[in-house]
């Protein structure tokens, strides 16, 4: 009932939200995955492509995205958004699930190829390989714009983030192994079944928390309009 | 003159206050110091516990630290003596072991900068347009070629304060880490590997985005960036990281694309540093251009 009420009073802007993804990216995105995938099936052997396609490529393009969701000082209209009856964080979520729409059609498709593959694994399988580091990146890159007010400080974490994790996974995993709590790309062999089950947890709850993090400054209408910073554009 | 110093003074100001230079600084020095000091095993050609080899009076002698830590000096036979190469006489073994760390160090370190500061400086010249300052300066009698030397200048001094900032403190870690190292080849290597390259990503990607109307787009001219930034960095790796062959060969080992070559080291590490900044004067050229003629399209609009 609540949930109609919503509806019929604040207006859906699914157009907006698409667009603030667009398709530039995600075309590129697509691209790579789709390509490892089929260098794969054409049985090439490419060093980076080591680790599955899908597990690196989309938390890196997903939280770049995110990060060019919402960045105050990027919304122009930003006070007459606040001063209407619908509330912030509903921006945020339009634009989110425009997100995870687009993102997920794309690695939907991509982990039902990546069956065809010979040894493949389960669907299921496949599934935690790439979705809790592609929730911590969005988490991470939404609240990193959301709270640093830029777009270019979330994309500039999102990049760092995912080389260190891809760098980290052969470098620092074997001396550090404490540090396969928060690997984005451990590997299912490279650690115990439990300890690779509490790495996706913890991933998901990364983003989750980060992301709930991020709607909690967005409610907060003094700080959106920056109130108490010092000229910083 | 003073235009100029005061596009320089307050846009550096600015790369202060937006928090993107320091971020972008303390991230390279971050990723310097946390690589430093987990780095430990180089090339074990030259790690392998001899220190020196000397020649005196025709006698080659060995000194080297065995397993329980003492240092000895022995001598070595003529033919075994005849096969060392003519770099490793008289060279401070240890020291060039902890020099080659230094630069293994700051060849990954700079692939954090190179690609960390394109999204963070795409921004600067689209923000102008942004905020509606372009129309202000429209007004005023500022040239756009130094409009847009001092958006780079300013950028540029940011960075080389920062550049110099983490040099010192890396050497330092350096030093306290392992010990005694040859200091020409690292700076050398700071000097004609990080720095132009370092100049070289910020100004492509300064004019490169100076067209974009909106710090968004900006953003997305950069991400598209980063692939050229990548690119950029691992030619210049490939042939400015081994500069320190020009004071030995053995500052060859571990660099990319660099190998021991004998006599002739020092001339192809010279052709090939002076190759590559050469293409860089090119590439600065064309950038320049670029740049230029997308403000002058913009104002004959």
């Amino acid at each position: 009932m609540k949930g109609k009420a919503i509806l019929n009073h604040w207006q859906l802007a699914w157009r907006r939200g698409f667009r603030s993804v667009g398709w530039f990216l995600p075309l590129i995105g697509a691209g790579i995955i789709f390509g490892a995938i089929l260098t794969s099936l054409g049985g090439f052997q490419i060093a980076f492509l080591r680790f599955n396609a899908l597990e690196v490529v989309l938390p890196l393009f997903v939280g770049v995205q995110a990060a060019l969701l919402f960045a105050p000082d990027d919304e122009p209209p930003l006070e007459l958004m606040l001063a209407k009856p619908r509330p912030l964080p509903w921006v945020l979520f339009e634009r989110t699930a425009a997100l995870i729409v687009i993102y997920g059609l794309i690695a939907g498709v991509a982990s039902l190829l990546v069956l065809t593959l010979p040894n493949a694994e389960s669907l299921a399988q496949t599934f935690v390989r790439w979705l809790p580091p592609t929730i911590g990146m969005i988490g991470i890159g939404v609240w990193i714009s959301v709270s640093s007010r830029k777009a270019s400080s979330g994309v500039f974490a999102a990049v760092m983030l995912c080389g260190a994790m891809a760098v980290g996974q052969t470098v620092l995993l074997p001396r550090y192994e404490f540090m396969s709590w928060v690997m984005f790309y451990v590997q299912p062999w490279d650690v115990s079944a439990e300890r690779y089950l509490a790495n996706r947890l913890i991933l998901t709850l990364i983003g989750l928390l980060t992301f709930a993090s991020a709607l909690g400054l967005l409610r907060d209408s003094e700080r959106m309009l920056g109130t108490n910073q010092a000229v910083a554009q | 003159m003073n235009q100029l110093r005061g596009i320089i003074r307050y846009e550096l100001l600015m790369s202060w206050r937006r928090r993107a230079l320091p971020m972008l600084m303390l991230t390279f020095l971050a990723a310097l110091v946390l690589i430093g000091l987990m780095i430990e095993q180089v090339s074990a050609t030259v790690d392998r516990g001899v220190i020196s080899v000397q020649v005196q009076d025709g006698v080659t002698t060995i000194t080297q630290r065995i397993e329980d830590g003492s240092i000895i000096e022995e001598p070595l036979d003529a033919e075994a003596a005849s096969r060392l190469p003519p770099w490793m006489i008289g060279l401070d073994l240890s020291q060039a072991a902890n020099t080659i760390r230094g630069i293994n160090v700051l060849i990954p370190a700079l692939m954090v900068l190179v690609v960390g500061s394109i999204p963070l400086l795409s921004d600067v010249i689209p923000l102008d347009r942004q905020y509606r300052i372009r129309e202000l300066l429209d007004a005023t009698p500022l040239h756009r070629s130094l409009y847009l030397i001092g958006k780079v200048l300013s950028v540029w001094v940011g960075l080389l304060i920062g550049l110099a900032l983490c040099f010192g403190i890396f050497q330092s870690v350096l030093y306290l880490r392992y010990g005694a190292y040859d200091l020409l080849p690292l700076l050398l290597d700071w000097l004609v590997f990080a720095i132009p390259l370092t100049l070289m990503t910020s100004f492509g990607t300064l004019l490169f985005t100076s067209w974009a109307g909106t710090r968004r787009v900006g953003l997305l001219v950069g991400i598209g960036l980063i692939p050229v930034g990548v690119y950029l960095y691992f030619v210049s790796a490939m042939t400015l990281s081994g500069v320190g062959r020009l004071v030995n060969p053995v500052y060859g080992f571990g660099t990319m694309g660099a190998s021991l070559n004998g006599i002739n080291d020092q001339t192809i590490a010279l052709e090939s540093v002076i190759g590559m900044l050469l293409i860089y004067a090119v590439a600065f050229a064309a950038v320049w251009m670029f740049g230029w003629g997308v403000a002058r399209w913009r104002e004959a609009r």
